[in-house]
């Protein structure tokens, strides 16, 4: 039993609970997540009748590698319209910030231009300074331990990282004492490989010392399989 | 040796969301001090059609500023978000009363848009 501090790695029966609903063969696997956050509203319908997007994909299409690409000198594919629009946008720099052209542009088009580039420098700076915060370099550095270990129950197949042992040193004391190691080490027990893909600071309090990550991690895992979701082995009446 | 029918296990792949808290030490260093993790559900809205929405930038900062001033907020601009952006930083303006609110927006593995920071702005 978890005392105090707050620890939940909720998995709804997830690693090692006996509640476990819907065990899988299929390589996705997920469960049910609980709403959170300001984005959660009452007055929006889970079950809208609106047509699903297609989920977005983060990787350029294919059409368009494949209809205009070209094997650069390095023999990398690259768009073949890529080299000309970033040269046509070069002159076009030049000419903007060269004396002739600038004498040529209007002292507000000039204005607009530093105004925008001073906002991009602005917003560029504050996100690093978000990104680049102690508590999320921590947060960071955490995930890094997370990414050489894996669970007592996914140590096989020749995989021969440490335990999260680590992981379980770098949580602050209160932490530590509120979870027992053999319950941290339970937690993560079928994790084979866990990484962090995004943290984002949501506030911090200099004065008090504390601060508030938004995380986004990705795990493998071995999950023990159910008797339901078995390997299937089905044949037909004929076969038999 | 073949392995019997209860000790088999299945790879699988999962994407957590959550929120860690983090203290400073004595010495100066950030640990972490509470978790709550939660699985993305990566089956719901995809597969399922389940509240699209959340997979719309704009719609997910309207709402989220519809709960912190409790009342529904009509945005009629669209979100600078670019088609495969996954972070972004934006002013949503409610039209009934033009108040403003400053949306840190990110993108989850899920396809869902989250809300990492909301507050008003001038």
């Amino acid at each position: 039993m978890i005392r105090g501090r707050y620890f939940q790695h909720q998995d709804n029966g997830g690693v090692g609970s006996k509640t476990m609903q819907r065990p899988s063969c299929q390589a996705a696997y997920t469960r049910r997540a609980t709403c959170s956050g300001p984005g959660t509203a009452a007055n929006r319908s889970r079950h809208s009748s609106r047509k699903p997007r297609p989920p977005d994909d983060l990787t350029p299409p294919q059409s368009a590698l494949h209809s205009r690409t070209k094997t650069g000198i390095t023999g990398e594919r690259r768009p073949a319209g890529d080299r000309y629009t970033r040269s046509r946008a070069m002159a076009l720099m030049q000419a903007l910030f060269s004396e002739s052209g600038g004498r040529n542009m209007t002292r507000s088009i000039r204005l607009l231009m530093w105004v925008l580039a001073g906002g991009f420098i602005v917003q560029a700076s504050f996100g690093q300074a978000q990104s680049d915060h102690p508590a999320v370099r921590s947060v960071r550095d955490w995930y890094k331990t997370c990414e050489s270990s894996a669970g007592i129950r996914a140590q096989y197949g020749g995989f021969v990282g440490g335990r999260f042992d680590e992981a379980y040193v770098l949580l602050s004391a209160a932490l530590k004492a509120a979870i027992p190691k053999a319950s941290f080490e339970e937690t993560y027990a079928e994790v084979a490989h866990m990484k962090l893909l995004q943290a984002h600071l949501v506030r911090v309090d200099e004065r008090a010392g504390a601060a508030e990550v938004f995380v986004e991690e990705e795990q493998r895992l071995w999950r023990a399989r159910a008797p339901t979701s078995r390997c299937r082995r089905w044949r037909g009446t004929r076969e038999r | 040796m073949a392995r019997t029918g209860t000790n088999e296990q299945v790879p699988a792949m999962a994407w957590y969301t959550g929120t860690l808290k983090l203290e400073r030490n004595s010495a100066g260093v950030w640990q972490i001090d509470s978790m709550a993790i939660t699985p993305e559900d990566i089956i719901s809205m995809q597969y399922g059609g389940h509240s699209p929405w959340r997979s719309d930038v704009q719609e997910v900062a309207q709402v989220a500023a519809g709960a912190y001033r409790k009342r529904e907020c009509g945005v009629d601009t669209p979100s600078p978000a670019a088609p495969r952006s996954s972070d972004i930083n934006w002013t949503v303006t409610c039209i009934d009363d033009g108040s403003k609110f400053a949306a840190h927006e990110v993108r989850l593995r899920s396809g869902e848009w989250h809300v990492v920071q909301l507050s008003p702005a001038r």
